[in-house]
């Protein structure tokens, strides 16, 4: 017969089973996201939160992501959706960032990720920089930073962050920069400079030099084809060489977008004016790429004309960079005008520096080499 | 009294005349320019048609009521026909316009629901116009010839009329004058008829008619004589942001020249395709590397971009001679024109001889052989480029090789990272690649470069390719020992030099299964409209029996509905299957000729002035009394369908496919031509007649060849494939035919 006390026991049994069975994933999903953890934001009422990482100060509803799509707010807590899950992990020379005065002539392990704060019409990266980490989930790899490390002193190599915007995979790339320094690697970063000063500073700490995109010179400019703003920029400038790191400054030339020379005169007198004449400044060559695919390439007499500019500002150490075979690739001495490092395109051939001096005329030369 | 009434009926027959020749040649000047804005593929010629005939489709039915009630039919054709005249100058003027206007940079590749609203927008005036031309002149035709329904002669004029058109578009006007001349030419020519047709009719006074023709003389004439201005204001429009030195079209295509900084772009169709002098890094990796492969390169074939730097870098490894296939002669025209020291060495070099042939029938028709084969052409986004991709070309290219020779052909890669667009189209390069010769590898950079060849590569031992460097003197910006040591540096590329070579569901890219369009086209989406890219994926998922299953629902409804009703819905079904099978085969036949010949922009007039010759006959036919039986005509779509499907199946010699084609082409237009009157007939016979059932017929036709532009350009063709097309076609007719035998009881 069944009683009412076999049907008690019965609903206990059932309903123990099903709590069991349902709870666990319940209460993780409660307590721990599969994502790792951000850092730099700010919880807002209503399960809101304000990303402070970058100049963008995204305000991410639950459930939602930020502008770079790879910040995520769960139940009122914000994550890294990339932090250990690179998209591209390559070898490269350190020549190839841009990054001239730093330990030329080495590699560099550089790691990229899905996503990026700025939207910039001409991007060479947009397969990684504007997709979302579920697009690219079946090429991207797992790496732990202690694994990325390892890979890279197996390659006798430094760390890069790099391709996409670095600052958008902070967590990751501060952890894994942490460890590099420790090992006694090279480690860099290429930024549009976009990140808050707050996170830059920390990072700073693990970081030997920073290569920065100075897009152009108008807040136009920045706003219609990058989608982004320039100040934030200047500001990331004025701090890594108040920081004392090493600096380099990559100035794209796109025709009839950026290449008025008037602002490339203004550019060049705030950097002599704010970052000194030793911070070395690449004029790179436009090739079309993602939706400005139908413009033409920069003409070479376009750069030299902006490196005489410079050179005229004061800026010691101009390149024209994307332009193989250009003289200007290499590097000359200020003081003796001998070329000191050779180069063709990212390739160095010859170093002709000694301690930080000039072989020829025993001039220093700014920047971190190896003794 | 005869006299008259003949005159009366040759005017408003030569303004028919007129209609059908302003429209055609109005559309090959439109679909030209809206290449050179939109940088136009498969893709948006067929958004461009689809758009027209919707257009037109949509006048024609919103003016087949109102063409029955106003007074004056005549006066409105008239006005019309001079509108479309204006229009056409307004349209080309506002479409060269249209970046200037929104700030839209030049170099930015416009995402194709731009192309489809701009395109919409620009083409809405002449296209609505020319719809509303029908109905307007199967009246006046009606009320002048006194016959109740003179929908069918209107349609066979109007055949006759386009026909023309395609024979004096292809073989006269366009190679003589720019659009705006040709259009005012039109313009003239309506002017003309409008008089005509005025003094024919005879309701004004000659004081009337002969002020009206001098005003719009002197309107002519004041446009004819700015022309030249308004073609070279205009085009400065379009390339606001450059100094434009020239533009021109040859039979191919349409080439600008801007200059800047003593530097020259030239820009094919609206896409920059050689920029003199070429950036080394795009010259100097597609000539050495493959010629280090090589130990001794003596005769080089280049098929793609070769003057402004790659001719000079091959030079470099003292070669005997060089033969360049370039189709266009313009484009060495302007290159002569447009000297750079560079240029003028490399033409004027005793071992570089141009031929004047498209590239794929110049390796087919000639027997020369060579030590290295360079293709550097764009990725396959349209089938003409596809030719230089196919296994069927593959394997020609084997036969042309000396021992020791090797097939070098680009691609657009990365050196960082390949998306599974870019992927899947670079393993299916390799795996077509892989079917033709024993030995393929892989150079991965930003441009991949595909080495094929016979005999096993060197590419392993970077030392001999140094050594080879150093022999040969080679002195160039980028490539140089320490480069070569990159570039083959296993612990970089190896990756993606495997994902490339995996590709375990890599398909095979062949002239008719021209996968690789539909993934060059993918990768192009991606860039411009990514939110696109998950949709045609899904298409391209969808299978063949799905496509089929919603046939069978559409047409067992219609047949259910034709049984409960027995109305004439037989007769539209008919039609508008017809519209759409004869615009899918004219489009496939497009394709096929350009799958064998490669130059269908020079011959699309000619083989659309073959489809309404046989619409003009078809219609002339079909217009006898004894012609009624629509069975017997859907019969013949089907046979005709049958008949092409096998052609798919068997290889067909290039001189017999040129016949096939050509008088497929008459075919489908007769069919086509032949169907309308008898429809119209059908109509009349269910005493069921009004004028307005015609022009609803004619829009029927119009709508039906609108999807069938739609589906076949962007879906079909690239997705499932020509035969798989052509069955569902089959499929379509026979649910007609059914629908008619139902109906006819």
């Amino acid at each position: 017969m069944y009683t009412r006390r076999k049907f008690i026991e019965q609903s206990l049994k059932i309903s123990t089973g099903l709590c069991l069975f349902a709870l666990p994933p319940f209460l993780s999903s409660q307590s721990r996201s599969r994502f790792h953890s951000a850092s730099y934001y700010q919880a807002l009422e209503r399960r809101r939160v304000k990303c402070e990482l970058c100049f963008r100060g995204c305000v991410i509803q639950d459930n939602e992501r930020g502008f770079c799509k790879v910040r995520e707010n769960e139940n009122g807590k914000l994550y890294s959706v990339v932090f250990g899950n690179p998209a591209a992990v390559q070898l490269d020379p350190i020549e190839k960032e841009p990054m001239y005065h730093l330990h030329p002539g080495t590699n560099i392990l550089c790691i990229g990720t899905a996503g990026c704060n700025f939207k910039c019409q001409f991007c060479h990266n947009w397969h990684l920089s504007q997709a979302t980490p579920e697009e690219l989930r079946h090429r991207s790899k797992r790496m732990t930073p202690e694994e990325v490390v390892n890979h890279a002193k197996n390659l006798d190599s430094g760390l890069s962050f790099t391709y996409n915007e670095p600052t958008i995979f902070w967590e990751y790339m501060y952890e894994i920069s942490k460890l590099g320094r420790r090992d006694g690697l090279t480690t860099i970063f290429h930024t549009n400079g976009g990140m808050r000063s707050e996170p830059l500073k920390r990072l700073l700490e693990n970081m030997m030099g920073v290569t920065v995109d100075l897009k152009g010179f108008t807040a136009d400019f920045y706003r219609d084809v990058s989608f982004a703003t320039m100040e934030p920029v200047l500001n990331t400038l004025r701090l890594i060489k108040s920081e004392g790191k090493w600096l380099e400054v990559v100035n794209l030339i796109i025709p009839t977008l950026n290449d008025d020379l008037n602002q490339i005169k203004e550019m060049c007198t705030w950097i002599v004016d704010n970052l000194g004449t030793d911070v070395p400044v690449h004029f790179n060559r436009f090739s079309p790429a993602y939706k400005m695919k139908h413009l033409k390439p920069t003409p070479i007499s376009q750069l030299d004309r902006a490196r005489n500019i410079a050179t005229e500002s004061g800026i010691r150490f101009v390149y024209v960079g994307n332009a193989p075979g250009h003289r200007h690739n290499s590097t000359f001495c200020p003081s003796c005008n001998k070329r000191i490092i050779h180069r063709t395109h990212f390739m160095v051939n010859e170093i002709r520096i000694k301690n930080g001096n000039c072989e020829f005329c025993k001039h220093p030369i700014p920047g971190v080499w190896k003794t | 009294m005869e006299n008259i009434n003949w005159l009366r009926s040759k005017g408003i027959d030569f303004a028919i005349f007129v209609m059908g020749f302003t429209s055609l040649s109005w559309q090959f000047i439109i679909v030209r320019e809206m290449l050179v804005t939109f940088h136009g593929n498969e893709f948006t010629i067929g958004i461009i048609f689809a758009n027209w005939l919707l257009l037109e489709a949509v006048g024609c039915y919103l003016w087949r009521k109102k063409a029955e009630s106003i007074k004056k039919p005549l006066v409105f054709f008239i006005s019309i026909q001079l509108l479309i005249g204006f229009l056409a100058l307004l349209s080309v003027t506002l479409l060269r316009s249209t970046k200037y206007i929104f700030e839209i940079p030049l170099g930015e590749v416009l995402g194709l629901h731009i192309v489809a609203l701009i395109s919409l927008v620009i083409l809405a005036p002449v296209s609505i116009s020319k719809g509303a031309l029908f109905p307007l002149a199967s009246r006046n035709l009606g009320m002048i010839k006194n016959k109740p329904n003179a929908a069918s002669e209107v349609y066979l004029i109007e055949a006759i009329g386009s026909f023309v058109a395609g024979l004096i578009f292809i073989f006269y006007l366009i190679e003589r004058f720019d659009h705006f001349t040709i259009i005012t030419i039109i313009f003239l020519l309506n002017i003309f008829s409008v008089v005509l047709l005025l003094h024919s009719q005879k309701i004004y006074s000659r004081v009337k008619i002969l002020s009206l023709v001098f005003g719009l003389l002197i309107l002519s004439v004041t446009i004819f004589s700015s022309t030249k201005w308004l073609n070279e204001k205009t085009a400065k429009l379009l390339w606001y942001e450059y100094s434009l030195l020239t533009t021109e079209n040859s039979v191919y295509s349409n080439i600008a020249v801007i200059e800047s900084e003593n530097e020259f772009t030239f820009f094919q169709n609206g896409a920059p395709f050689i920029t003199i002098p070429s950036p080394l890094f795009f010259v100097e990796e597609k000539a050495h590397i493959p010629l280090l492969l090589h130990p001794q390169p003596e005769n080089v074939l280049l098929i793609g971009r070769g003057v402004g730097g790659l001719v000079n870098e091959i030079l470099k490894h003292r070669v005997k001679s060089i033969k360049y296939a370039e189709q266009d002669p313009l484009v060495i025209q302007l290159t002569q024109k447009f000297l750079t020291p560079l240029t003028e060495s490399e033409i004027n070099s005793e071992k570089l001889s141009v031929v004047n042939i498209e590239g794929r029938r110049f390796v087919k028709t000639s027997d020369n052989k060579y030590d290295c084969i360079l293709i550097t052409l764009p990725i396959p986004t349209t089938l003409q480029l596809n030719r230089f991709f196919t296994l069927e070309f593959f394997e020609i290219l084997n036969t042309r090789l000396n021992k020791n020779g090797i097939v070098a052909i680009s691609v657009a890669g990365s050196e960082t990272f390949l998306t599974d667009e870019l992927e899947k189209l670079n393993n299916t390069i390799y795996r077509t690649l892989k079917s033709a010769f024993p030995f393929v590898r892989v150079v991965v950079g930003e441009m991949n470069i595909f080495i094929a060849s016979n005999e096993k590569l060197v590419l392993d031992d970077v030392s001999i390719m140094k050594q080879r460097l150093k022999e040969r003197n080679i002195q160039a910006g980028l490539i140089n020992e320490f480069y070569l040591d990159y570039k083959f540096d296993e612990s970089r590329f190896k990756s993606i030099e495997a994902a490339i070579i995996k590709g375990d569901n890599a398909v095979l890219n062949s002239d008719k299964t021209p996968n690789a369009v539909f993934q060059s086209l993918l990768f192009h989406t991606s860039i411009v409209s990514p939110t696109l890219v998950d949709i045609l994926k899904t298409i391209d998922s969808i299978p063949i029996s799905l496509y089929m299953l919603i046939l069978i629902v559409i047409f067992v409804g219609l047949i259910i509905s034709q049984l409960k009703r027995k109305n004439n819905l037989y007769i539209d079904t008919a039609i508008l299957t017809t519209g759409f099978t004869s615009i899918v085969i004219y489009l496939v036949l497009i394709f096929y000729f350009q799958i064998y010949f490669g130059n269908v922009y020079h011959y699309v007039g000619l083989l659309t002035a073959f489809f309404m010759l046989g619409s003009a006959i078809g219609a002339y036919f079909g217009n006898k009394r004894r012609f009624k039986n629509l069975v017997k005509i859907e019969s013949g779509f089907i046979l005709l369908i049958v008949a092409l499907s096998l052609f798919t199946l068997i290889e067909v010699d290039i001189a017999l496919m040129q016949i096939i084609i050509f008088s497929t082409m008459i075919l489908i237009g007769a069919l086509t031509g032949f169907e309308f009157p008898i429809a119209v007939k059908k109509y009349q016979d269910v005493n069921d007649f009004k004028s307005q059932n015609s022009s609803k017929l004619y829009s029927l036709d119009l709508f039906g060849a609108f999807f069938g532009a739609l589906l076949t350009g962007v879906v079909f063709v690239p997705t499932i494939g020509i035969a798989a097309t052509l069955v569902l076609l089959l499929m379509i007719k026979i649910g007609s035919i059914s629908l008619v035998l139902i109906g006819k009881k």
